[in-house]
């Protein structure tokens, strides 16, 4: 009724001043509607799109750690024959899952060279020894602004190497530690011995050893003790190189153990050995998704 | 009720100000008609393309996926409503104009990608491209992973 009043005009029949300022709201009102609404979706578009994003970085940091996962192709071609036998114990994909290999070149700078600026992995160990690598990669610490972070711990192998013309190898294991080895021809192995750096009257280590498969629980103290390890070791076969494992479980007082692995004669050895360790994939969202 | 014909004049006659006033009025409610017209038009435009890109998205994730974990994916894709698309990658294409199986298989340096219905296309897109052709319009991406 009022606004029937307000829009007639009391003398003639021309829309008063009135009227024209009722109008006026109805399409400040509708533009107000309109403009709330449209924010309000195109914010909703942004904020899935920033969604997905993230969704995609965390598939795109699986990808680049599978990408990394050990071996790459970056070795010398006897070397990969070694590791061609070792990754059969892991199954079909020629690759062992949860490893990080530092001489894997990120194969996306082929497919997109927009990637690889963004994506870098934060990798700090401290030395990784290899004889038989083709390659060699910095790998970079280095955050942005905006940047997504996966964190994994992954097996280093942070030693790869071929010893040739040699009976005698000498490793140093810490808990954790995966170390294969596999000699290169009919050599017979003499004994593998452990010992630890300590003053004698320190207490001895308990340790606890898996090689291929089989536990071992050894004390070891600082007079190099011949371990049991020698029934369970595979030597040459005539199909190639046969890996051996053998991994420290576990120590009491976190020690490093020596391990001593003794031919009867001198061959070419390979050793791998892998080290658990914190590897981050940092992907610069920024960069990446425009 | 207003009185829009005159009093004094002559009988039957349409007042000037009734004539400006109706003017007035359809001027306001086309403006505002044409806007909401135009508002709604877009929105469905936009939508569209949102769901275009939310499909290729699916389609990179399901690949990438599939990569990382070596797993096979079987994947179901539908139609937009009544929109119907057609995935291109390397030389092959896969109509979807109702419920398709696509499958995502990873074979060590890429992924297998195979459909129900399947054909071949001219296209020939890179190893790592995937477009997704709406008729109108189509949506494409470079994935970091190479498919076939």
């Amino acid at each position: 009724m009022i606004i029937k009043s307000k829009l007639k005009s009391n003398k003639g029949y021309v829309f008063t001043y009135e009227a024209i300022v009722v109008a006026m709201l109805f399409v400040i009102l509708f533009y107000i509607t309109y403009f709330t609404y449209s924010h309000n979706y195109l914010s909703f578009q942004e904020e899935r799109r920033n969604i997905e994003d993230f969704e995609k970085a965390n598939l795109m940091a699986d990808m680049l750690f599978k990408e990394h996962e050990f071996p790459s192709d970056n070795y010398a071609p006897d070397y990969k024959g070694f590791l061609g036998n070792l990754t059969i114990r892991y199954g079909n994909s020629k690759k062992i899952p949860g490893t990080f290999d530092v001489y894997a070149i990120d194969s996306l700078d082929t497919n997109n060279t927009n990637t690889v600026k963004c994506v870098h992995f934060n990798v700090s160990i401290d030395n990784y020894d290899s004889n038989v690598n083709t390659t060699y990669i910095e790998y970079i610490a280095e955050y942005g602004n905006n940047s997504y972070v996966k964190t994994r711990n992954l097996l280093v192998p942070i030693k790869t190497y071929r010893y040739s013309n040699t009976s005698r190898i000498y490793e140093i294991l810490k808990e954790g530690d995966i170390l294969y080895f596999a000699v290169g021809n009919s050599s017979e192995l003499v004994y593998i011995n452990a010992s630890i750096n300590i003053s004698s009257n320190e207490e001895d280590e308990e340790a606890i050893f898996s090689v291929n498969g089989v536990p071992f629980k050894l004390t070891v103290n600082n007079t190099p003790y011949i371990t049991g390890f020698g029934k369970v070791i595979a030597t040459y076969n005539s199909e190639g190189y046969e890996p051996n494992e053998i991994r420290l479980l576990n120590t009491t007082n976190n020690v490093p153990i020596n391990i001593s692995i003794v031919y009867n004669q001198s061959s070419t050895i390979y050793v791998v050995k892998l080290r658990p360790y914190n590897i981050s994939c940092v992907i610069d969202m920024e960069y990446l998704f425009r | 009720m207003w009185k829009l014909f005159s009093r004094g004049g002559v009988k039957g006659q349409v007042s000037l100000d009734a004539v400006i006033a109706i003017l007035f009025l359809l001027i306001i409610f086309s403006l505002i008609g044409y806007n909401v017209l135009n508002t709604a038009n877009s929105f469905k435009e936009s939508e569209k393309v949102e769901r275009a890109h939310a499909t290729i998205d699916v389609f990179e994730n399901y690949v990438l996926t599939a990569y990382s974990k070596e797993i096979a994916i079987n994947a179901t894709f539908e139609p937009m409503g009544d929109l119907n698309y057609t995935i291109y990658f390397s030389n092959k294409s896969i109509p979807v104009t109702n419920l398709t199986y696509i499958t995502f298989e990873p074979n060590g340096t890429h992924v297998v990608i195979n459909g129900a219905p399947e054909m071949s296309s001219n296209e020939n897109l890179d190893k790592n491209e995937v477009k997704i052709s709406f008729g109108e319009f189509y949506v494409s991406r470079i994935i970091p992973t190479d498919i076939k």
